[in-house]
């Protein structure tokens, strides 16, 4: 290759770089089996650069036509501006690893509106990222485990650091220290952590609270209509309706309703009567219980035990485990409802049959039973359809 | 005597690079690492420039410049490490510019002397090679 140095003029380098008066231009003519996708390449390495963005160093993405440029991107920080409720632990660290001394600065911030997809730490060298990671979600051993939903950040990783990080430029080449390092990030940012566990739970429960409340305030829940297609025979214990069994529980079951079967009756709209907030509390604050139901008017209150383990992996289960939620809820809610009744709440909440064979059960206990049946039929329903 | 065997590799192992698994946005962040690089053009901005027409990538930085093209187009030839730099190798930006081009060319400009040439890897990598053996 060429090593000869001559005298620059606008004959010999191109004007681009003649106008800067220093630096590369490298011009590559792109092989045919090489396609670019332009806005995930700008993504990438605005990605890669935040490192060095945030810095002050500037990358340009310019799109030309025939050599006229036609459009210019400025690539950005791809990591948002936390809002002004956000909470942020700052990293300012030295680890100490075989005599040497490993500078870590960084920050760490929990911000509601940070989407999933962006909850992550970001661990950068000099100008470039080059790792994006959750490890810092989950204690050493493995056994704390956090989404950390709405957590995102960067560590940069100071002077020192070169030799422990990998050829590909993409990890730190040396297990125990990266543990440690990602050991140490967890358990300063473990109080975010749990903040933004919490804040995950409370949309879980919110969700959990709008199936309910549906299923609590559509009455027409008990008749089933197949809209457009021909009525079948009312379901009845017998088997050979081809229905399958249900299981009752002891004692006779209660009567099931009839219906005129209207189509569309199943769609009409029954405007919300019953409001339901399920909350979280604490082990000590509900005396041990699962969960505890409560209803004042037309608002009905639903404590659930976040400190039981059985809570904590029903909400860690990806899915969420709704359905054991609902189970837990609805048994408890029930026991409530028939409580409280007054002798119009489960006319309000049933078809007026179901509410008079609930009625003409004797005893309240099995009473809260049979309604608790009913409520978790009217809320299985949809699920099954999904 | 013991006799020995030149594990020297061929110039046609490069096509394997070519063919590698890898993709636009890496194969350009080792370009950029070579411009950002303290001890390498210690640029503070790059642009690049993509010419639909002419199906052109074109890397333009404002850094110190390099003491020699030649470096770039060699496997292996490294400057080291460097203060808050990331790169060592010296593999990435060549095997960048194998895998992504058929035709390079190249300027550089410090203290208004620039040192430019042009490769074409086409030829290089696969025409010759192929037409040589038969």
């Amino acid at each position: 290759m060429s090593n000869d140095w001559h005298i620059a003029n606008s004959s010999n380098t191109p004007s681009e770089l003649l106008a800067i008066g220093h630096g590369t231009l490298i011009r590559m003519h792109l092989l045919p089996t090489r396609s670019l996708r332009v806005n995930n390449i700008v993504r990438d390495l605005a990605r890669f650069y935040s490192t060095g963005l945030r810095k002050g160093r500037h990358i340009s993405w310019v799109t030309c036509r025939k050599g006229t440029p036609d459009d210019t991107m400025e690539l950005a920080d791809p990591f948002a501006t936390p809002s002004e409720h956000s909470r942020t632990i700052n990293f300012d660290l030295v680890l100490e690893h075989r005599g040497e001394h490993l500078p870590v600065h960084g920050s760490v911030i929990f911000d509601e509106n940070t989407p999933q997809s962006e909850s992550r730490v970001q661990i950068g060298f000099g100008y470039r990222m080059i790792r994006s990671t959750t490890e810092c979600f989950q204690s050493r051993d493995g056994e704390e485990k956090y989404a950390g939903i709405g957590v995102s950040g960067w560590l940069d990783l100071g002077e020192g650091w070169q030799p422990y990080l990998s050829t590909t430029k993409d990890a730190v080449d040396d297990a125990p220290l990266y543990s440690a390092l990602m050991d140490h990030v967890f358990k300063r940012i473990k109080p975010l952590l749990q903040a933004a566990e919490r804040k995950s739970f409370s949309v879980q429960f919110d969700d959990l609270a709008i199936g309910l409340e549906q299923a609590l305030n559509s009455r027409t829940g008990d008749v089933v209509v197949k809209v457009g297609t021909e009525m079948g025979p009312p379901p009845t214990t017998d088997n050979s309706t081809g229905v399958p069994p249900t299981d009752h529980p002891p004692g006779p079951p209660p009567e099931i309703p009839m219906s005129n079967g209207r189509p569309g009756d199943s769609e009409r709209n029954v405007s919300p009567s019953l409001e339901i907030t399920i909350y979280q509390e604490s082990d000590s604050a509900l005396e041990g219980a699962l969960c505890q139901a409560g209803i004042r008017g037309n608002d009905i209150f639903v404590a659930v035990n976040r400190d039981h383990a059985f809570v904590q992996e029903a909400l860690k289960a990806r899915p969420v485990n709704r359905m054991a939620f609902n189970v837990m809820i609805v048994d408890e809610l029930a026991r409530a409802i028939v409580e409280v009744d007054d002798g119009i709440l489960i006319k309000k909440i049933f078809h007026r049959d179901v509410a008079s064979a609930i009625y003409g059960i004797e005893h309240n206990h099995h009473r809260s039973r049979i309604v608790a049946r009913r409520l978790i039929d009217r809320v299985r329903e949809p699920l099954m359809a999904k | 005597m013991t006799k020995l065997f030149n594990c020297t590799p061929k110039p046609a192992m490069l096509r394997s690079v070519q063919n590698e698994r890898w993709n636009i946005s890496g194969a350009l962040a080792e370009l950029l690492d070579n411009s950002f690089g303290p001890g390498r053009g210690n640029a503070t901005a790059v642009t690049i420039f993509h010419d639909l027409t002419a199906r052109t990538l074109t890397v333009l930085d404002n850094g110190r410049g390099m003491d020699a093209i030649g470096r770039l187009f060699q496997h292996g030839n490294s400057i080291g490490h460097s203060i808050g730099d990331i790169g060592e190798y010296g593999a990435g930006g060549t095997k960048a510019l194998l895998w992504l081009a058929s035709r390079v060319s190249i300027w550089t400009l410090r203290e208004q002397m620039v040192q430019r040439d042009h490769v074409i890897w086409k030829t290089g990598l696969i025409s010759i090679p192929l037409t040589t053996r038969t």
